[in-house]
């Protein structure tokens, strides 16, 4: 079990911290609180003296460590707050003596982590850049004896300061909190309270699994960032102080009463025999894992083949510059061969582009395989969580009570195939963080199973045939005026991009560079055409769009290519805004948008009932409000439901959608 | 209103360069005033039972409801140019992506002042215990 992990002490300390902390109650005061995991209990080592502020520079390792990490799966701020903790610390002797305890006698990290964290720290831009100064013109040379002496003594303090970061950090998993102590230089001790302990991530790359090491990030609720980040342990460690820490803080959160111990909750604290991935604790609860979903290797084919990496895009593009120089008709071997073909340096550059295209293509479906390779969603207790990725493998935690919008997302393509995704928006508890995110919960799914998915997150109504490709939730589209302002914008459109066409073409034939008047007539199809297509598009658009009010939830579609369909639970709502441009009140139109604390976010997007009729926009603001109050009083008058409990009542579809 | 300003544009490069800028400065200069003023003749709030209401917008005309439930707090700012003119402005935050929107500029600083203490106190009555 623990056998490629010397760091994590007797084999049998972790998992038994659980057992300890199971009749933890509210009155496990500090003086009482025991250190699991410990060789030995509360050592009264020299070195529990001052408790200061953490360093800056132990702050900024972790955090240039998490640049390295997958961004996207925790979406984490680059601030790091300042520690609250050390305001707290040292307030009475009780808590002094188990601090001085975690700091000898806490668990360690891996020793690998030594030589990880200071060859990674060696390799830092600054450092680079450091040296690259050092050596640049009129400094040092490289081969002098100065410059490598230099060199080497920075690695050896690198790993001097490492060996003893590695020596210093310790953690211990208490009762009620999660015990870190760390720092070199100047020393920080830090505890977490453990039922404030919403989310934790285990995070791998390449390199650190071939190491079998991984890093734990621990973040709150009171605050928008990661509150303690172990880099690194062992794997097999790292997972089992996840299990852990979620059991511990459900527990504690539950003995506060924050939690009420009732249905879902009550059974996942019971003895569970027979979950997967029991570690030995005896006659301790695992955490009830429940898997929603996995992806199929026929979604996973579906989501590669049709869809479109950008990153692809950006990687075959400076590709291309690169070897054409900047010219298409150069471009790869292709347009070289071709050249000697009876084709024209523009017939050519085609095909070049061509090539760069299908490249890109090729590169965004290994991309997207790599992506989304043995994608599962678990329900862990009261949280989801995800694990994917071929290459690089991310596991992640969706923290369900932080749910802002269900987006329902998919294109042209995935549509008609009859697929969807979900992504999931969860926001940051503290007022202001920008630490809202985007998780997929399904990359591409059938759309009925995508549904249920997204249902078990947020139980919206789905009132018609779920098999339905162009099913609309009781969507209200905008009134038919609206699609006769479409077809005027698109019109208007196809003629704007026509004159300045044309006034291009004028200028160049003027200068005698153009290919002359003469040959464009031709072109003059290419506008009539898109002219002819504008009522479809419009069409079409007005058939994208529309929006619903739901018995809890406000429902809103746009996009024809990428259709979205985002659900905000009314709760969620921050403010109502009814926006009416000059255009839209030539036709007695408005647009009505539902804020919530995470749309700000780049990808997010807000959820917008486009081009309502104006009345009904006005009903549909004032629904919103009284909507919100409403659900919000229900909700703050009945605490003691925990949000948990409601989230897994999700699974039942629409008929647990009572307010409470 | 934008037509007009083209066509004297257009009509000032027919003539000569110089007198074009002046003329587009005084024009920008007018237009300014005149979105001001129409700026101010449709600015409204009103605190109604459960929410703040604002109105606002010359062109795309803008409705705002913020239920009190939402306030996370409540700022007065002064700007050196609102100083200057003796005005003040109450910023109200929420959660939301769009609190920045959420603005009454142009108050007498007691105003502001009683409109922040009403804010807050409407604020804390309605507290529901989940600002998100």
């Amino acid at each position: 079990m623990s056998g490629d992990d010397p760091a994590d002490g007797p084999p049998a300390a972790a998992p038994g911290a659980a057992p300890e902390a199971d009749d933890a109650g509210p009155d496990g005061e500090e003086g009482s609180r025991r250190h699991t995991g410990a060789s030995g209990e509360d050592g009264h080592g020299s070195s529990g003296k001052n408790e200061d502020r953490g360093s800056d520079e132990e702050s900024e390792d972790h955090r240039s460590d998490r640049e390295s990490e997958d961004r996207g799966s925790s979406g984490k701020s680059e601030d790091r707050r300042s520690d609250r903790e050390s305001d707290e610390t040292g307030e009475d002797g009780a808590e002094t003596a188990s601090r001085r305890g975690v700091e000898t006698a806490g668990r360690r990290l891996h020793p690998l982590s030594v030589p990880y964290r200071a060859v990674t720290r060696a390799l830092r831009p600054s450092t680079l850049l450091i040296v690259v100064t050092a050596v640049g013109p009129g400094s040092l040379d490289p081969q002098s004896l100065t410059f490598i002496g230099l060199l080497l003594a920075g690695l050896a303090a690198t790993f001097a300061y490492q060996y003893g970061y590695y020596r210093r950090f310790r953690f211990a998993l208490t009762d009620d909190t999660l015990d870190v102590a760390s720092g070199v230089l100047s020393r920080r001790s830090r505890e977490i309270p453990l039922r404030r302990v919403q989310n934790v991530d285990v995070g791998q790359n390449p390199l650190q699994r071939a190491m079998g090491i991984a890093a734990v990030r621990i973040e709150t609720a009171g605050g928008g960032d990661t509150e303690a980040v172990l880099e690194y342990l062992g794997r097999e460690a790292a997972e089992r102080l996840r299990d852990d820490l979620r059991r511990a803080a459900r527990r504690a959160r539950a003995n506060d009463g924050e939690v009420e111990v009732g249905a879902e909750a009550g059974t996942a604290d019971e003895a569970e025999p027979g979950v997967d991935e029991t570690v030995g604790g005896e006659g301790e609860s695992e955490s009830e894992r429940e898997e929603v979903f996995a992806l199929s290797r026929r979604s996973l084919a579906v989501v590669s083949l049709f869809s479109f990496d950008a990153g692809a895009g950006v990687i075959s593009s400076v590709v291309g510059v690169l070897l054409s120089g900047g010219d298409p008709s150069n471009l790869v071997g292709v347009g070289r061969v071709l050249a000697d073909l009876p084709l024209g340096p523009v017939e050519t550059a085609v095909i070049g582009v061509a090539a760069v295209g299908v490249l890109a293509w090729l590169l965004s479906v290994v991309l997207t395989v790599a992506r989304y390779y043995g994608f599962r969603l678990v329900r862990v207790d009261e949280g989801l969580e995800y694990e994917r990725g071929l290459v690089q493998q991310y596991s992640g935690t969706i923290p369900v009570e932080k749910v802002q919008t269900v987006s329902l997302r998919s294109d042209l393509v995935h549509r008609r195939l009859g697929y969807l995704a979900v992504a999931v928006e969860t926001a940051g508890y503290s007022p202001g963080s920008e630490r809202s995110a985007r998780q997929l919960a399904v990359p591409l799914a059938p759309r009925a199973e995508a549904l249920r998915v997204a249902r078990s997150v947020e139980p919206f109504a789905v009132d018609d045939d779920e098999d339905d490709a162009e099913a609309t939730f009781g969507l209200e589209r905008p009134p038919r005026r609206a699609r006769r302002r479409y077809v005027v914008r698109f019109a208007l459109a196809v003629l704007a991009l026509t004159g300045l066409a044309a006034v291009a073409l004028g200028l160049l034939t003027a200068r005698g560079v153009g290919p002359g008047l003469a040959v464009d007539r031709r072109l003059l199809a290419a506008p009539l055409a898109a002219l002819l297509l504008t009522p479809v598009a419009a069409h079409r658009r007005w058939r994208s769009r529309g929006h619903a009010a739901g018995p809890e939830h406000f429902l809103a579609r746009t996009g024809y290519w990428r259709r979205v369909t985002r659900v905000v639970p009314y709760y969620r709502v921050q403010t109502v805004i009814e926006s009416r441009t000059p255009f839209q009140r030539r036709r007695r139109l408005a647009s009505v948008t539902a804020d919530t604390a995470s749309s700000a976010s780049l990808l997010g997007g807000e959820a917008v009932a486009l081009d309502v009729d104006v009345d009904r926009a006005v009903a549909l603001r004032e629904r919103l409000r009284t909507e919100l109050d409403g659900a919000i009083g229900a909700r703050a008058s009945d605490r003691e439901r925990p949000e948990e409990a409601r989230n897994a009542d999700g699974d039942d579809p629409a008929g647990g959608q009572t307010s409470g | 209103m934008l037509g007009t300003l083209v066509a004297v544009g257009l009509a000032a490069v027919a003539r000569e360069w110089v007198p074009l800028g002046a003329l587009v400065t005084l024009l920008v200069g007018v237009l300014g005033l005149v979105l001001a003023v129409l700026r101010y003749r449709r600015w409204r709030f009103e605190l109604q039972a459960d929410a703040l209401y604002l109105e606002r917008g010359v062109l795309t005309r803008v409705r705002t409801v913020v239920p009190f439930v939402r306030v996370q707090h409540v700022d007065t700012q002064r700007s050196p140019v609102e100083r200057l003119l003796g005005l003040s402005s109450v910023v109200v935050y929420t959660a939301g992506s769009r609190s920045a929107d959420v603005t009454v500029p142009g108050l007498t600083p007691d105003r502001a002042d009683e409109l922040q203490a009403r804010l807050r106190e409407l604020a804390v009555e309605t507290d529901p215990g989940d600002a998100v």
